[in-house]
């Protein structure tokens, strides 16, 4: 449920950036030019490489695993560290050259979008990094594979908004 | 849950189908292929709803989640990807 009401969140979100984007065509092209599409390229890439670890540890948790499963989550939340910090590289790089939210609408989309994504990548690293520690949790096996499960969708989440993001702020000519 | 486990083979084919849909788009955005830009917006978002779609499917478990679930997922996507598209084409504005 969780999922679904961020999904269409984020939809309404997005289809509100498209449809600025289309009234203020020229601004917001000459502004996303400046856009480094190199972070959002690498970033797609190393939250894609991350689900693949979450999903990896959530098998190995089935099949009772639990040291493998810890160490793939631990690493799935070190990509997604790697990823926090490309991103600030990327904001300090814009706020070095006198970009900041006010600068256009297209920045003020960019920096709320992107905002909001980053809490949702330090929410999914804190849970990534507590679902790591899961084996010296004291409950029913059943219920820690549920948690794990949940936490891992969530994660995905994670991915699949930025999947859009970086389709909707980088690609769109 | 266990009977709805997707393959971790699968899901790692389709990890790098989603790596290589993600250099199409992004050689997309970059060349000129369509005369019209709408074009290229049309299929960069197709491409985006359709990766969208493979993670929820298959990185999510939803593939052979109950009906209401994957029905609920799939008109997401058909509704999503044509409001999309509509507002970004200038088919619809508010």
């Amino acid at each position: 449920m969780l999922v679904l009401g961020d999904l269409s969140l984020f939809t309404a979100f997005f289809v509100n950036y498209l449809n600025d984007r289309g009234h203020n065509y020229t601004e917001f092209v000459a502004a996303q030019a400046k856009v480094n599409q190199v972070y959002g390229l690498v970033n797609t890439i190393i939250l894609l490489c991350s689900s693949w670890l979450v999903i990896a540890a959530v098998q190995s948790a089935r099949s009772e695993r639990v040291k493998r499963a810890s160490n793939l989550l631990f690493g799935a939340a070190a990509l997604g560290v790697v990823f926090l910090v490309l991103k600030i590289l990327e904001y300090s790089e814009k706020i070095t050259v006198g970009i900041v939210p006010n600068t256009n609408l297209f920045y003020n989309h960019y920096f709320f979008l992107t905002g909001l994504h980053f809490v949702h990548v330090v929410l999914g690293v804190a849970l990534l990094l507590l679902m790591s520690q899961y084996g010296r949790f004291n409950a029913p096996v059943e219920s820690k594979l549920r948690n794990l499960e949940s936490g891992a969708s969530f994660w995905h989440l994670v991915d699949l908004l930025w999947i859009a993001l970086f389709a909707l702020l980088y690609l769109l000519p | 849950m266990t009977d709805n486990n997707t393959p971790l083979v699968r899901c790692t084919i389709v990890c790098l189908l989603l790596v290589l849909a993600t250099l199409l788009s992004w050689q997309l955005g970059h060349s000129e292929l369509f005369t019209n830009v709408n074009y290229t917006i049309a299929v960069i978002l197709l491409i985006a709803i359709i990766k969208i779609r493979y993670v929820i499917l298959d990185f999510m478990e939803v593939r052979h989640a109950p009906a209401p679930l994957r029905i609920t997922v799939e008109l997401w996507c058909v509704t999503a990807f044509s409001l999309m598209c509509a507002v970004a084409t200038g088919i619809l504005s508010f």
